[in-house]
């Protein structure tokens, strides 16, 4: 049986595979099947330009050459060269109806070959370099197949996920959990794979990937040279900047060369966040050390390090799935939506944040739908909302849910009120972190915002709480909607493609968790106007703490507009809001369908296609 | 009292202890705000910028906001010299391969509040590099570049190290947790 099984997976995967190689093949390089790539193109005409030693150097910013093409189909253009320095450049050509084309591109220092999509037949191409002192050599059209590795990798997994699932479908049905594990890796390793394997793809990746490298938040620290490329950004977040898959492939091995050399230097910089904040990074900061152990190349640390925060976001949430006793489907659903998936593909603190809250969300509604209480569960949920408080101490108002859970589910009284006395002094010290800091005036603000000013802005609110309470107000009417069951937190991946062109799926991702979450069981025993209560009420309380953390420290002072607040930060109340609007009674939670997960994976595909073909830079 | 609470309530006071006498270090950071940030011409080998400022506060290190246009400085240095009131200067010869484009970095000097202070900066690397300025009303503060009088002044920051106990209500949630799980134990044993 275990040999049968193991075959078919083999077996799918070389077919997956073999598929997936053919369609990028075939499709993907249809256009230069059959054309040849041209060295050395002649060039026609040049100014501003020295031949010295077969190469030329531009002597002022109005160089330029004039390709002679012949009416070649020009894939991508290439040439090389030498610079100390970025430069800009121009391609002009005339297109099919005369009219004049210009693309405007950016080189890096750190390479030495530009190579730019053209993907058109042309007769002659200016190519204007607007900087002196610039060596070239060795212009060239590059017609040749180039195989897009990581897509087909992709494609592979895909296919070969949907038929794994399809082929055990009567285990997967009642396994949701399972089904939810190697979908969540699957998928979000797509992810990982196919966005740009550095930083500035997501919110403030940077300075994350910052933490996971400094998790000591020592104030001394040696940076290798790639990580200090990755981390100034310069270029790598351009889009002018490695524009094409070959480029950044280029840069990518230009860092992996670096990388393997440590000079003896050290940066000193800010202290940085309380080093237990920093707990949060700990898969990532694992997965990283490893790969350095093992010598593996820069580039792979990276994929590495995210890969194992991906692990520990699908093992959080497939844990939620299997011990949830009502909305297993819609915790599989919020765990899948592209946004939820993407961010825990990224450098971020946000995915566990968000696996860890579900969790515990989905563990209060067991406790309180049960005649006794699950110690395991309580301390679970203990553990849960204060790893997900101490980088984020604005979630620990969920603490206090469980000052509603019923004395006569503990052994006895006492012990439930010295429990719950607990839970009270804990949520304070978690409050005290964040609060302290904001009475003791050291609170600085966030020059992003502009001209903020902590303590000012708190000053502000509490000589003026009434005009405060207006902000907040007009804030949340215009808003509320926005930040949970808006556009951002279904189909949003931040800075990676032009995220207008997955909007159209918004639509769909709306209905698809209305309907899983009106055609799920609800919570019936003991979930009762109380209890709906205080989850309203603790919803709100984080609401006004993510608005009046975020009024404080990213937006100016007085304003009367509440700057910054992302309605990511909303993503981990969502599984409790769902459970307060299901009302289902009668169906069984464990129906599910293989076209419940097949329409999911499908719609995650399409994002990720669309991420491939119109991925910036 | 059984032997195990004696012993948990004394590894518990000893931890207590231990947090209070190694107590985190931490700093406080104040910067000038960012109005109209711009940059300084870039400096070259010849060029020299000098920043007057009176201290508003006790600070153990003062911080420059430095760029360098993307290039990756491998070698060479940033001369940088500071002047009290009292005509003594301080000399720091800071690695260029150690600093972040479009970051601060810091140097370790005392400055005291309201005393006025003179910073002098030469660029010995080579490179193209420049600091960022901003147009804050610092009343004060006067920023020249090679002797002429700039409108704008360099963006600073400030670092003060103070000890911080906030180690203790780390200790007093991991303290309160663990009584929850003997609160939960300690019904069942009596039972």
């Amino acid at each position: 049986m275990k040999k049968n099984r193991l075959f078919f997976i083999v077996f799918t995967i070389i077919v997956s595979f073999s598929l997936s190689f053919l369609f990028e093949l075939v499709v993907f390089n249809r256009n230069v099947i059959g054309k040849k790539s041209l060295d050395n193109v002649k060039i026609i005409n040049n100014n501003d330009v020295d031949y010295k030693n077969d190469r030329y150097i531009t002597t002022s910013k109005q160089a330029y050459f004039v390709l002679d093409i012949q009416n070649h189909y020009i894939n991508n253009i290439k040439f090389d060269y030498n610079s100390n320095k970025n430069f800009s450049w121009k391609i002009v050509y005339l297109n099919e109806s005369e009219d004049e084309v210009i693309m405007n591109f950016d080189s890096s220092l750190y390479l030495n070959k530009a190579i730019k999509k053209i993907g058109k037949n042309v007769d002659q191409l200016k190519i204007e370099i607007n900087s002196k002192n610039i060596e070239i050599s060795n212009f060239s059209i590059d017609n040749s197949i180039y195989l897009y590795w990581e897509r087909i990798i992709v494609m592979t997994l895909i296919m070969s996920l949907i038929a794994i699932l399809f082929k055990y479908r009567n285990y997967f049905i009642k396994n949701i959990d399972k089904a939810f594990f190697i979908s969540s890796l699957v998928l979000g390793f797509s992810f990982i794979l196919l966005t740009p394997k550095l930083v500035y793809n997501s919110f403030d990746d940077q300075i994350h990937f910052k933490n996971v490298i400094n998790i000591f938040q020592k104030e001394e620290y040696n940076y290798s040279y790639a990580e200090q490329i990755t981390l100034e950004g310069i270029g790598v977040r351009d889009t002018n900047f490695y524009s094409t898959r070959q480029e950044k492939r280029e840069l990518y091995n230009y860092l992996n060369k670096i990388h393997e050399k440590k000079d003896n230097r050290s940066f000193i910089s800010n202290k940085g966040s309380n080093y237990y904040k920093q707990l949060i990074y700990t898969p990532y900061w694992i997965g990283y050390k490893i790969s350095n152990l093992f010598n593996l190349k820069y580039i792979t640390s990276i994929i590495i390090a995210k890969l194992f925060n991906l692990i520990a976001y699908t093992i959080l949430l497939s844990l939620a799935i299997k011990y949830a006793k009502y909305g297993k489907k819609i915790i599989f659903t919020i765990g899948l939506l592209p946004r939820t998936l993407f961010l825990a593909s990224q450098f971020s603190n946000d995915p566990t944040i968000i696996a860890s809250i579900i969790f515990a969300s989905a563990l209060f509604i067991n406790m309180i739908t049960e005649e006794k209480i699950n110690k395991k569960s309580l301390l679970a949920f203990v553990l849960l909302i204060v790893w997900a408080s101490l980088p984020k101490a604005i979630y620990c108002p969920m603490l206090l849910l469980l000052l509603f859970i019923k004395n006569d589910k503990f052994d006895n009284k006492k012990q439930a009120l010295l429990f719950k006395i607990l839970v009270i002094v804990l949520t304070l010290l978690l409050t005290i972190t964040f609060v302290l800091p904001a009475a003791s005036g050291s609170l600085t603000g966030d020059s992003r915002g502009g001209n903020t000013n902590g303590t000012e802005q708190l000053k502000l609110i509490l000589s003026n709480p009434v005009f405060f309470a207006k902000v907040l107000a007009r804030y949340t009417y215009i808003n509320l909607f926005d930040n949970f069951l808006g556009i951002k937190n279904f189909v949003n991946l931040a800075y990676t493609i032009n995220n207008s062109y997955i909007y159209p799926l918004y639509g769909f991702y709306l209905l698809f968790v209305c309907y899983v979450v009106f055609t799920s069981k609800k919570p019936d025993y003991n979930f009762n106007k109380l209890i709906k209560l205080a989850c309203v009420l603790v919803i709100m309380a984080i609401w006004t703490l993510i608005c009046t953390a975020l009024y404080l420290s990213f937006t100016p002072v007085g304003s009367i507009e509440i700057l910054g607040v992302q309605s990511r930060y909303f993503v981990p109340l969502l599984l409790l809001v769902f459970y307060l609007i299901m009302t289902v009674n009668k169906v069984k939670e464990e129906n599910t369908t293989f076209a419940y997960y097949f329409v999911q994976i499908v719609m995650v595909s399409l994002v990720l296609g669309i991420v491939s073909l119109k991925i910036i830079g | 009292m059984n032997k195990n609470r004696i012993l948990f309530i004394s590894i518990f006071v000893a931890l207590f202890i231990i947090v209070l006498l190694f107590p985190y270090k931490t700093e406080t950071v104040k910067t000038y705000k960012h109005i109209n940030k711009s940059t300084i011409d870039k400096l070259e080998k010849e060029d020299n910028i000098e920043q007057l400022f009176v201290s508003d506060g006790n600070y153990d290190y003062i911080g420059f906001f430095y760029a360098n246009y993307g290039n990756l400085i491998k070698k060479g240095h940033i001369f940088i010299s500071i002047e009290n009131e009292r005509g003594k200067a301080k000399e720091y010869k800071i690695k260029a391969k150690s600093l972040f484009d479009n970051s601060s970095f810091y140097i370790k000097y005392k400055l005291k509040k309201g005393k006025k202070y003179k910073v002098s900066i030469n660029n010995n690397t080579g490179k193209d590099v420049t600091f960022y300025t901003t147009e804050e009303k610092l009343k004060n503060n006067k920023l020249y570049r090679n002797g002429e009088l700039q409108p704008n002044n360099l963006i600073l920051s400030f670092k003060k190290n103070k000890t911080s106990y906030k180690t203790i209500w780390y200790y007093m949630m991991f303290l309160t947790i663990v009584l929850m799980i003997i609160t939960l134990k300690e019904e069942k044993v009596k039972k």
